[in-house]
């Protein structure tokens, strides 16, 4: 009797937000891989913050990046909003520019930095920050990101001399600054998937199977794929 | 004592710092699932398979206000973190699979391993449905072992034309609901029967629209940041000065 009981309110216990949640809506955040371009690789600096993003925007999306497009600009903004874990409306307006022969420091009191090339060139460029000194290769689609140790100070900064080298730049404080409302962005997730062509890049090991290889592997019909027809 | 805010930011920023080497993120077209490739480490995938060793049991699915054991799911599970095991070591893997999906690795529900032997595999399914234990938004699905394509193991998504083969620290992630509560249909998958020979460890990360425990483990979260990488290679045309 005890025991049930007991067990009983244990249940309750543990549907405590479900239940809280019946009454208020919980708000859910954007889902982050609905706006990733088609490869992202993250490869962060051994004994640093900073990590080096490959394929953070698709050459397609340069030109609209560049022309300052709002939609690129919040699909990018949600992209780094996944690496800083850090709410959309955080984020400041980007700023777009060109390093050229003259030294250009980016400073800002931001908790989270994140610099997007958007040319490649042969020649490296020096980024410099307070745990590492890094020379780069500019890329189409590279991003640099690194986080502030004291966010209310001016000190981290990144700096593009010698090359002149496309980029925009985004940072972040731990406050919402007023810029972005998450209402600007489009939910994507709500969109139903599409089945593959067959014509997608995907990693070796993933493929698009073909409809009876689930008939195959099981040797029975697909009740629950037809049913969903 | 870190604020709440300044806390989730730390232990993000830790994560960020802590991933392993060429953690790359796929977008398999437009059937909202992404594969995310090194989620984990070798080293990593075979301390989950040996946390669960000890409490594999047989697996079952939900069936009205009950779990009951199915002859269209052939495994053994063991839950490794939940509320009766909360093992602070599995924080880093947990708020790596919560940056994916954007929530706080909080909204977690129960983290279970799961081993398909000889012969074992589940049929089609999908992972949501209104009732508290499987109100999942998005689920994480991580491969602990590789198994060749002659070995079978394969997730098929059916109704995506989608299917992956178990790499180890592979992760598959879709989206399961919206956040109006209607369900993604089309996500339904499978895993292929697991060929003579062979077995395939899974674990499975699901998450909630809101908060499945309160504990947060503050500072000693952001200590324990499992296996830490030091060799990395540096991405090709970057070098330090």
């Amino acid at each position: 009797m005890i025991r049930s009981l007991l067990s009983r309110l244990r249940g309750l216990w543990l549907r405590r937000y479900f239940v809280w949640h019946k009454f208020v809506k919980p708000e859910i955040p954007l889902h982050p891989l609905s706006w990733l371009p088609e490869k992202f690789c993250i490869q962060p600096i051994t004994g640093s913050d900073v990590s080096i993003i490959d394929g953070f925007c698709s050459d397609n999306e340069v030109e609209l990046i560049i022309r300052q497009d709002p939609a690129i600009l919040n699909a990018l903004i949600c992209r780094a909003s996944m690496l800083a874990g850090i709410p959309v409306d955080q984020f400041s307006k980007p700023v777009l520019g060109a390093s050229d022969e003259e030294k250009f420091i980016i400073k800002g009191p931001h908790a989270f930095n994140l610099c997007l090339l958007l040319e490649t060139e042969s020649e490296k460029v020096n980024l410099f920050d307070e745990s590492v000194n890094l020379q780069i290769e500019p890329r189409v689609g590279r991003a640099v990101c690194w986080a502030n140790d004291d966010i209310s100070s001016d000190t981290s900064y990144v700096q593009l001399n010698d090359r002149p080298c496309k980029y925009i730049f985004f940072g972040s404080s731990l406050s919402n600054n007023g810029y972005h409302k998450s209402k600007h962005f489009e939910l994507k997730q709500i969109a139903m998937g599409a089945p593959l062509s067959g014509d997608e890049y995907l990693p070796d090991g993933v493929w698009a199977p073909g409809k009876d290889h689930l008939e195959n592997v099981f040797g029975k019909p697909d009740f629950l794929t037809d049913l969903i027809k | 004592m870190l604020t709440k805010d300044k806390y989730s930011y730390e232990l993000q920023r830790s994560t960020l710092r802590n991933l392993p080497s060429n953690f790359n993120i796929y977008r398999a077209g437009d059937t909202g699932v992404s594969i995310v490739e090194n989620f984990c480490t070798s080293l990593e995938a075979t301390m989950l398979i040996s946390k669960a060793k000890p409490f594999l049991v047989p697996s079952q699915i939900r069936s009205g206000r009950k779990n009951v054991e199915f002859s269209g799911r052939i495994s053994d599970t063991a839950m490794v973190f939940g509320p009766e095991r909360q093992d602070q070591s599995l924080i880093p893997l947990m708020s790596r699979a919560a940056m994916l999906v954007g929530l706080p690795y909080t909204h977690l529900e129960s983290l279970v391993v799961t081993r398909y032997g000889p012969g074992g595999f589940y049929e089609q399914h999908i992972d949501h449905g209104k009732n508290f234990r499987v109100d999942r938004l998005y689920t994480v699905l991580l491969y602990l072992n590789t198994l060749d394509k002659d070995q079978g193991g394969e997730t098929i998504f059916q109704s995506l034309n989608l299917a992956t083969q178990p790499r180890v620290g592979r992760a598959v992630t879709w989206v399961n609901k919206n956040p109006d509560g209607s369900g993604h249909l089309e996500t339904n998958h499978a895993a292929a029967p697991i060929k003579e020979g062979s077995e395939k460890w899974v674990v499975q990360f699901w998450f909630h629209a809101y908060k499945m425990f309160s504990q947060d483990f503050a500072e000693s979260a952001l200590l324990t940041n499992g296996d830490n990488d030091f060799n990395r290679q540096l991405p090709d045309g970057v070098s330090i000065l």
